[in-house]
């Protein structure tokens, strides 16, 4: 009979054969039988937050879903609270929660436990009761009398929009289409962002009070000489319009040969042909495997799980969406890519999504040649299989064959379109910037967005609002500060203090005695929010129990019924099940009042901070008369708030 | 006074030299086939006290719950003896080395006894637990606490799935010199390894084979030819909350 | 005014010998470095005289090593071998403080041997003038062995152990050894 089950022990405190000594300095508490160290609070950022290109604070807006920071003021539903720690740092939370390939999920820290949080659900669900409820953004700052230029109304133009309105800059918006929203709008086909919340969200931020010139290209409507003396600075959010054409033989020139940008572009303005039956998209990206694996990184994640928004995983987003909208016309498709698929289990999600929409994916096959009729019409694409040789595809010989189609795609790739703006090229298509988004060797000139490098809808936003500050830090004297190591959103003990009327007592900078007891400081806290980002080791991860993670239904359509099918597929969280994915969320770096510390402390020496002082981050304190400094506080800290120190 | 201690030192060792070939002698009688004396010292318990542990032994006890009686608690007075300790009558702060415990099936009705101590597991989590390394294993498998560097946090008391340790609340005197323990430290049962070392069993074990029960029996689990592997590897036996994966060294028979 | 001198003196040459015994890198035999052995890794010096075992201190007038060095050092060499008998188990005479305590013994005007609260034992009277606390005495008895410290479970005869066999043949066996050993 077997009698020992392999149990994974999460408290060790040494591998065997190991002993203090191999400890690092850092960690060294003992000294044979007595310590000298006693329990500090250290907050650190959790790799969520890290590795959010928008600086979510995801902890916080989670916190304020399962219930344990309350709305300040009286009356103010949950959502709301959260819907305004959201905004404070991407405006955009509907269209995010349908979209954005979540980062934060791969680099959660809870992987190591069980499942990521459904942050992105979470998410989702906020924003659709934003928007159902009709929730205001913060209002503008205080006129400063400055003025903005914004070229591009996408979510990198408009997100800046957003930030320098809250920052009481004026702001007038440049866009060439006829509607505000860039790659949202004309790049995301409806099924995925409803236009009717697009609407919603973007309107919200124009109410702030931005100027918008919309069929306006700059370039040919407007010069950037009059731009230049007309406003203060300008921010180029312009994205990627130009898609990469097939190096191969005959694409060029040819009409049904076209880049999935123009295609989608064309879908999105409702042009679309009837006549075309079959369609062959080429994509090959990995722009989402990249984002996921340096979020891992960051959170030292070493398990993957299944992921919510599968598209664009193996994929690139832009032949996704292609085939994605093709299939709901009822247009067969077929896509390819030069990497295989088969082995990949996150593609077999994906795969079976497309499947189940009529549209077949190929892996490791690599196009030859267009194959054109009399004329001068493409009438199929050959093509071979082949093996990857790092970047560059090596064909397998004697697999070459024919895929009929009368529209042939390329979604390899997207580059900026320079007519008329030439001055702005940095000769590859793109605009180079300095960390803060200032447009390398030209003064007044910021940019952000797909034009830096085509990415993520969340990354553009990003930009968005680290060139916002830049461009505030520009306006007010010139210098630009360095960019914080952890570029995010953090919690702020001083700012909740005052938010919850508990600020400290102001110094009267007289000498005292006793500062240990004073109420003029904040004691035993350290902020390493903006430095270090929390993984997973320091966590007590013992503490949780295996809950699964809600999932998001989808509404699975199948085959013929996908035809003229443009509904949404994800349905979002009911209301109970966004506060329980609140509740799964372990807090990485902050308290978040489990009472471990006081419940194991053999000494009584932690105690739980009376109601009258207490808020997020100052639950508990160590009496230290009492404390013996044996860290188990510190070992049973699920969030890894508690670390040893003052002893030095 | 020194001449006393060396004296016993040197009684010692002729005692067990004495014994030695006292079992020999014991074994040569004709014996019905297939019986084995437990008399007969096992080679494995005698080591030399200038050697080091041997990691290849593992001690372990198997205790026969049926053999053992409400009304006896002959193991829990001989460890006392033995070790030093005594009971307070408040079990909150009592030392806490070797206690009776009774169960009752609740459908049944059926009652047994049985001790309980330290169960020296393989995988312990007082020794994963510690924050100084106070507790550890040894090589040969005995859980013991280092008081040298023991600072008292009570974690391991904590930790203990089966409430082995105890922590000594008050001062005090004339401890046995072979059992060291004070205030500030936290103790639990050594398998009386002062014995062990030299070759000895430990206390609760003779006391009842003494007494005539022989609930108890203690030995090398790694030796297959050892009374104890045996007897494990004939009789149905169990560990105490074997699904914690502890892989414990004490053993149960007809719990 | 000497007797500062000498103090500084031999604080002096505590620590040169320290330094030269680590220069030196001595091992004490029967002692690889052992895991679970918590602070420096103490090797120890060389001394005039050898270790002597099971010492006749009315022979030699030494035990351990000579006076000078036990008093820079038997810290150390407490240390050293408490880990020595609880990591390895080897309990032999030099390894076993209470046969240190055995030798070490003040007796009072009664005869009785003195603890260490009292200032005239024998630790105690350097400890509190140089007012090093000492916690050993807090676990360990700080009075040599008495039959009451040492009184121990007794090994029981052989045949006991027939006794408490299952087998009846077995028991037969035993009753009438016990009859023999009578």
């Amino acid at each position: 009979m077997s009698e020992s089950i392999d149990i994974k022990h999460t408290v060790l405190a040494f591998e065997p054969g190991a002993t203090p000594d191999d400890w690092d300095l850092e960690e060294k508490i003992f000294q044979a039988d007595h310590s000298h160290k006693c329990p500090t609070y250290v907050h650190k950022t959790p790799p969520c937050q890290g590795s959010c290109p928008s600086g979510h604070d995801i902890r916080g807006w989670l916190s304020i879903a399962r219930g344990m920071d309350k709305p300040p003021v009286e009356g103010m539903s949950w959502q709301e609270y959260a819907f305004q720690r959201m905004t404070a740092a991407n405006p955009f939370p509907a269209t995010m929660g349908r979209v954005c390939p979540a980062p934060c999920e791969d680099g959660c820290n809870r992987n190591e436990v069980d499942d990521y949080v459904g942050i992105n659900a979470v998410e989702q669900y906020v924003g659709d009761f934003a928007n159902s409820n009709d929730l205001k953004l913060a209002p503008a700052g205080a006129d400063t009398g400055k003025s903005i230029a914004i070229i591009g109304g996408g979510p990198a133009g408009l997100s800046a929009a957003y930030f320098l309105r809250l920052a009481g800059h004026g702001v007038t918006i440049f866009e060439s289409a006829s509607e505000l929203g860039g790659m949202m709008r004309y790049g995301i086909p409806g099924y995925r962002t409803p236009r009717s919340m697009l609407d919603t969200e973007i309107g919200r931020v124009v109410d702030m009070g931005c100027t918008i010139k919309l069929n306006t290209k700059v370039g040919a409507d407007v010069k950037i000489e009059a731009l230049e003396n007309d406003f203060d600075a300008i921010f180029w959010a312009i994205g990627a319009q130009n898609g990469r054409g097939l190096p191969i033989e005959s694409w060029d020139g040819t009409e049904n040969c076209i880049n999935g940008v123009e295609f989608l572009d064309d879908f999105n303005k409702g042009k679309m042909t009837d006549t075309v039956k079959n369609v062959v998209v080429i994509g090959g990206g990995d722009t989402s495997i990249d984002v996921a694996s340096v979020a891992r990184r960051i959170g030292h994640i070493d398990k993957k799980a299944e992921k919510e928004h599968p598209e664009g995983t193996v994929i690139d987003f832009t032949a996704h969406d292609v085939a994605g909208s093709l299939g709901r016309q009822g247009i067969k498709a077929t896509l390819t890519s030069l990497f295989p698929i088969e082995d990949m289990t996150a593609a077999e999600h994906e795969r079976e999504d497309a499947l189940r929409e009529g549209i077949d994916i190929q892996g490791s096959v690599m196009p030859l040649e267009v194959i054109k009729g009399d004329d001068g019409l493409a009438t199929g694409l050959k093509v071979c299989d082949c093996t990857m040789d790092g970047m560059r595809p090596v064909p397998t010989e004697g697999t070459e064959r024919i895929i009929e189609a009368d529209l042939i795609i390329s979604a390899i790739g997207q580059f900026g379109d320079f007519t008329g703006i030439e001055a702005m090229d940095n000769g590859k298509g793109f605009v180079d910037t300095d960390a803060g988004y200032s447009v390398k060797g030209k003064d007044k000139h910021f940019a952000g967005g797909d034009i830096i490098r085509p990415h993520l809808l969340t990354t553009a936003i990003g930009h968005g609002r680290i060139a916002a500050d830049t461009i505030g830090q520009f306006l007010e004297d010139g210098e630009v500060a360095k960019r914080p190591k952890v570029d995010v959103h953090h919690f702020n003990l001083l700012e909740e203090l005052h938010q919850r009327s508990k600020d400290p007592v102001t110094y009267d900078h007289t000498q005292t005695r006793g500062t240990d007891n004073s109420d003029f400081a904040i004691h035993n806290y350290e902020d390493r929010g903006s430095a270090q980002i929390i993984p997973h080791d320091e966590l007590f991860k013992g503490h949780f129990k295996y809950i699964a993670r809600a999932r998001r239904d989808e509404v699975h359509i199948e085959g013929d019924n996908v035809l003229g099918n443009f509904e949404e597929r994800i349905v979002a969280l009911s209301e109970e099940q966004a506060q329980l994915e609140g509740e799964r969320c372990m807090s990485c770096g902050m308290c978040f009042e489990c009472d471990n510390c006081v419940i194991f402390c053999p000494q009584d020496a932690v105690f739980k901070v009376k109601k009258t002082d207490a808020t997020l981050g100052r639950y508990v304190d160590t009496d230290y008369t009492k404390c013996i400094g044996c860290h188990i506080c510190a070992d049973v800290c699920p969030t890894g708030y508690i670390k040893m120190g003052l002893g030095e | 006074m020194s001449d006393v201690s060396l004296k016993e030192a040197y009684i010692d060792k002729t005692r067990r030299d004495f014994l030695k070939k006292a079992g020999a002698g014991v074994t040569t009688l004709a014996l019905a086939s297939g019986v084995t004396l437990m008399a007969y010292p096992e080679p494995a318990l005698a080591r030399k006290q200038e050697e080091m542990v041997d990691p290849s032994q593992r001690w372990g006890l198997l205790i026969d719950v049926n053999k053992c009686t409400e009304d006896c608690d002959a193991c829990v007075t001989a460890c006392s003896v033995e070790n030093g300790w005594k009971l307070d009558g408040n079990p909150a702060v009592d030392a806490q080395w070797i206690r009776k415990l009774k169960i009752k099936n609740p459908r049944s009705g059926h009652e047994q006894t049985f001790p309980v101590m330290c169960q020296h597991c393989a995988k312990p989590p007082c020794v994963d637990v510690c924050p100084t390394g106070a507790s550890f294993k040894r090589a040969d498998g005995i859980v013991l606490v280092d008081k040298h560097i023991c600072i008292g946090c009570r974690y391991c008391m904590m930790a203990c799935p089966y409430k082995a340790r105890s922590f000594v609340h008050e001062p005090l005197e004339e401890q046995k010199s072979h059992a060291p323990r004070g205030k500030g430290t936290v103790e639990s049962c050594t398998l009386c390894v002062h014995r062990v070392d030299r070759g000895d069993k430990p206390a609760c074990v003779e006391k009842c084979a003494s007494d005539g029960h022989g609930a108890l029996i203690f030995g090398d689990l790694n030796d297959d030819n050892s009374e104890i592997s045996k007897r494990i590897a004939t009789y149905a036996t169990k560990q105490i909350r074997a699904d914690l994966g502890l892989d414990t060294g004490v053993r149960y028979q007809n719990l | 005014m000497f007797a500062i001198m000498k103090r500084v003196l031999s604080v002096v040459l505590f620590a040169s010998v320290f330094s030269l015994a680590n220069a030196a890198g001595a091992q004490e035999k029967n002692t690889p470095a052992h895991p679970r052995v918590s602070g420096p890794q103490f090797t120890l010096p060389e001394s005039t005289d050898k270790c002597v075992h099971d010492s006749d201190y009315a022979k030699t007038g030494k035990c351990v090593r000579d006076t000078e060095f036990m008093r820079r050092n038997h810290m150390n060499l407490l240390k050293h071998k408490r880990d020595i008998t609880m990591y390895k188990g080897i309990r032999s005479k030099h390894n076993s403080l209470q046969n240190c305590i055995n030798c070490h013994v003040t007796k009072d005007d009664a005869g009785k041997a003195i603890k260490v609260s009292n200032s005239k034992h024998f630790c105690a009277s350097c400890h509190e003038y140089v007012a090093v606390k000492l916690d050993c005495f807090e676990c360990h008895r700080s009075t040599p062995d008495t039959p009451a410290s040492t009184a121990s479970i007794p090994k029981i005869p052989a045949h006991a152990n027939l006794l408490a066999s299952n087998s009846s043949e077995v028991k037969a066996m035993g009753t009438f050894l016990k009859g023999v050993a009578q």
